[in-house]
């Protein structure tokens, strides 16, 4: 919190304000555990519906380099376990902004919210490219807001490459997997799919297709262009539906 | 096997910097925890727990400063 300093030699430095702000979070629970010696108790959610936000990479079986910005599926699942279990939490929103990431975590986390029995609605701001985009449509509703972008494209194999014929069928059933998730969570056919995302001459540097909000909605792969006031009124009426 | 726009080599660039994390515990949970440069600073990186409720206490999120030994108030 910021204080009014009477005595401007009492004030504190901006580098500590800036930390102190940063920490603020914690800095009960620090003053729990100098007092207590114990861990406080989860603070008491007021919200019933849980926000999540997927940014950056997400990050799977490797631990990428400092600069990317990561969303960690190690601390997303047991967070969704607890949605699920958790008698108080009515819904679950999902906000993403994300340039994709490990094909096995995306999955995973797709999995798991398609397999919720709470109501989830995603929403799509900025960007949810790639393995961005079967996560965008795990959700039981999606949004996307107008100038948001997915782009759908082929999985780039990287390292090292034997060149046989098996590694084009590794890849091939590894974009299976993702293509078969998306069809089988939107309205999209696999046709239509496919043939987004190996369109050519229309991304700079792959091939693939880059949809704005509401061609992506054309599509059939999200389903309805909106922003944040549409995407909460969906879930709580998502969640009355089922009277939880 | 990664499925992004972002190009490897921007993605893997600065692949050296990455520190291994270490295993403390804090505020009673085991955590795994990377230095940072001040000295008894850490940047959380995962909870090692099976209980799923921790998981949504923002003391845990990964990428949270962790201070040893929990600085003495100022007044």
């Amino acid at each position: 919190m910021r204080q009014d300093y009477h005595n401007p030699a009492d004030a504190p430095s901006f580098e500590r304000l800036l930390s102190e702000e940063q920490e603020q979070g914690q800095d009960n629970s620090l003053a729990t555990l100098e007092e207590a010696g114990q861990l406080k108790l989860p603070a008491t959610t007021e919200s019933d519906l849980h926000c999540m936000t997927i940014i950056g990479q997400i990050e799977g079986h490797m631990v990428l380099p400092p600069q990317n910005k990561t969303t960690k599926y190690e601390h997303i699942l047991p967070q969704l376990v607890a949605v699920e279990q958790n008698p108080k939490m009515r819904g679950l929103l999902l906000i993403l902004n994300t340039v994709g990431g490990d094909v096995e975590a995306g999955l995973a986390i797709a999995e798991m919210i398609a397999s919720m029995s709470k109501p989830t609605v995603s929403l799509v701001l900025g960007g949810g490219h790639s393995i961005g985009g079967p996560i965008a449509v795990a959700t039981d509703y999606s949004f996307i807001a107008e100038t948001a972008t997915m782009t759908i494209h082929p999985i780039r194999l990287t390292g090292m490459v034997i060149g046989v014929p098996q590694t084009y069928e590794y890849l091939d059933k590894m974009q299976e997997r993702v293509v078969r998730f998306v069809v089988n969570h939107s309205r999209i056919s696999a046709e239509h799919f496919r043939e987004l995302m190996f369109r050519t001459g229309e991304l700079a540097r792959d091939i693939g297709t880059i949809l704005s909000g509401p061609e992506a909605v054309n599509a059939g792969l999200i389903d309805e262009v909106g922003g944040i006031g549409p995407a909460l009124g969906k879930l709580r009426a998502l969640a009355n539906q089922r009277g939880q | 096997m990664l499925h992004t726009i972002v190009p490897p080599e921007v993605v893997w660039q600065n692949s050296d910097k990455i520190i291994a994390p270490q295993e403390l515990t804090y505020l009673g949970q085991k955590v795994l925890a990377e230095p940072l440069d001040q000295p008894g600073e850490f940047k959380l990186i995962q909870l090692l727990s099976s209980d799923p409720a921790l998981f949504l206490n923002t003391a845990f999120q990964p990428g949270t400063v962790i201070r040893f030994p929990a600085q003495p108030k100022s007044e």
